[in-house]
């Protein structure tokens, strides 16, 4: 998984692209770390470009959540599409996230 | 009626005219009969016959009273038989038709009663396609189907819940490594800094030497602060030692931990929509079933009811028997009366009559014999000419009323 981050004010944008499992735990700390060091008010995740997502990606997705409710950051899902789209369903995260 | 004809051809004795088909027994003809007497009820008699078709399709007119007596007395006996063998095929007919609709009304009744039954049991089969028995406990479908995506959403959320724990573990643990890391570091540089007081002790060690008797106390100094950094060495070792234990430790815990964490429970989650779907076709089909068992069932009924009013219908079949009874008893009347007109006759031919027989009278006498066995108003209502009122007044369908039960 690659992510494009574009930080505006006080709301960061992160675009993800291809597979989300658990090797990218490591990539994925960084955006975690953005949401502890930039005291944003929102981070919009574009899954747009992601074409799949394990159950260890839903975990991650899970514990910037959390990181998240520590700091006072909004974490947004947006764009979410085909297989990731239906693990969000299925994993109903409309009740977890802001889904957009 | 030619057959009827054809009975009256004796096959001895007596005589036949050819020319109205009629057989006559002379037997019965007296030899001097009287003319006068018998003109009298010869009218009559020929009055009466001449209201029967028999008559008209089978017989001339007789060319004297005599003759004509003894063509109506030739005509009593074969037609007294002829009512006899009808009335008892009648009877047989009726016997047959009776034991025949009341096998058949019994045969129905089994059959609507069975039809019953299987609505019965295809409500049964309803009630038992909507419930699924675990153990003592009956569930519905729905219930069912709610209990199953209730079951596969906590469990979904414990796969999601264990994944979330283990990406914290995993960046815990990333974060002790990265600590342990910077303790190992901060270990060497302690090595290094011990190394230098170990050679600076050696130095002052030297110098303390060389400075002679005035140096003795700092050459003390220097041998006691080289023991220190020995020791501070084999500390520092050890906790080396013991950094690499932990680390190693960690590590392999992580390892671990990401053994546990890559497992995909990509498939178990997905899961859910399939087997959500599976149980949701299920319950739709079980109503898909309980709908059309549920017209079967209705259909069932509805076949009950039809044969329950056939059975019904099927009683009307006593109508049968009392218009056959009713048909027989008057056939007999007039075959009473008839051979009592016989009798009479004879009386006549034999000069012994008494001469009071009227034609009006003997009519009254067989109409009100003929009306007391037409009981049945419809039948008693084409006798008296009146069919078009009682027609009229039952409405042109069948009336119980018209029914009169034994």
């Amino acid at each position: 998984m690659d992510y494009i981050e574009n930080i505006s004010g006080d709301s960061a944008r992160v675009a993800l692209k291809g597979k989300f499992t658990f090797n990218d735990h490591d990539k994925f700390r960084g955006v975690i770390d953005m949401v502890k060091e930039n005291g944003l008010r929102m981070l919009a995740l574009d899954f747009d470009g992601v074409e799949f997502i394990d159950s260890a990606g839903l975990g991650m997705l899970l514990v910037a959540r959390e990181e998240g409710k520590k700091h006072g950051t909004d974490v947004v899902l947006c764009n979410a599409k085909g297989q990731a789209e239906k693990m969000f369903r299925v994993s109903k995260f409309e009740t977890l996230f802001n889904m957009q | 009626m030619d057959t009827i004809a054809e009975l009256q051809v004796p096959e001895s004795g007596g005589a036949y005219d050819a020319d109205s088909g009629i057989a006559y027994d002379t037997s019965h003809a007296p030899a001097n009969s009287n003319a006068s007497q018998a003109g009298g009820l010869g009218g009559v008699v020929s009055s009466s016959l001449a209201t029967t078709s028999l008559y008209q399709l089978s017989c001339a007119l007789p060319t004297n009273a005599e003759d004509g007596l003894v063509q109506w007395q030739g005509m009593v006996e074969p037609s007294g038989r002829a009512i006899d063998t009808i009335s008892k095929k009648l009877r047989e007919m009726a016997g047959v038709v009776e034991a025949s609709a009341v096998d058949l009304a019994d045969q129905f009744k089994d059959l609507a009663e069975k039809t019953r039954d299987q609505s019965e049991t295809i409500r049964k089969v309803v009630d038992k396609a909507n419930h699924l028995k675990i153990g003592d406990e009956e569930v519905g479908m729905m219930e069912f189907s709610d209990i199953l995506n209730e079951s596969l959403d906590s469990t979904i959320g414990k796969i999601l819940n264990i994944s979330r724990l283990a990406i914290s573990m995993v960046y815990s643990l990333d974060d002790a490594i990265t600590a342990l890391g910077d303790i190992e570091n901060f270990n060497g540089r302690i090595q290094v800094i011990n190394r230098q007081t170990n050679l600076l002790s050696l130095n002052a060690t030297i110098e303390a030497a060389r400075a002679g008797e005035a140096g003795a106390g700092f050459s003390v100094v220097a041998s006691e602060v080289r023991t220190v950094s020995h020791q501070i060495n084999q500390l520092s070792e050890e906790m080396g030692e013991k950094i690499g234990t932990v680390t190693t430790s960690v590590r392999a815990g992580y390892n671990t931990l990401k053994d546990v964490a890559t497992i995909d429970m990509t498939d178990n989650v997905e899961a859910k929509e399939r087997l959500s779907a599976l149980v949701g076709a299920l319950v739709q089909q079980t109503t898909d079933f309980q709908s059309i068992l549920g017209n079967a069932a209705e259909q069932s009924r509805s076949a009950s009811d039809l044969i329950t009013n056939m059975v019904v219908g099927m009683q009307f079949q006593d109508k049968t028997s009392q218009f056959v009874d009713c048909s027989v008893n008057t056939l007999q009347q007039v075959k009473t009366v008839m051979e009592q007109a016989d009798k009479a006759t004879i009386g006549l031919i034999n000069g012994d009559a008494d001469g009071t027989v009227s034609r009006v009278a003997i009519e009254e006498e067989l109409a009100e014999r003929l009306q007391e066995q037409l009981r049945l108003g419809e039948l008693q209502a084409v006798f008296l000419g009146e069919e078009q009122v009682v027609s009229d007044q039952g409405g042109g369908g069948v009336d119980e009323d018209d029914i009169e039960l034994f």
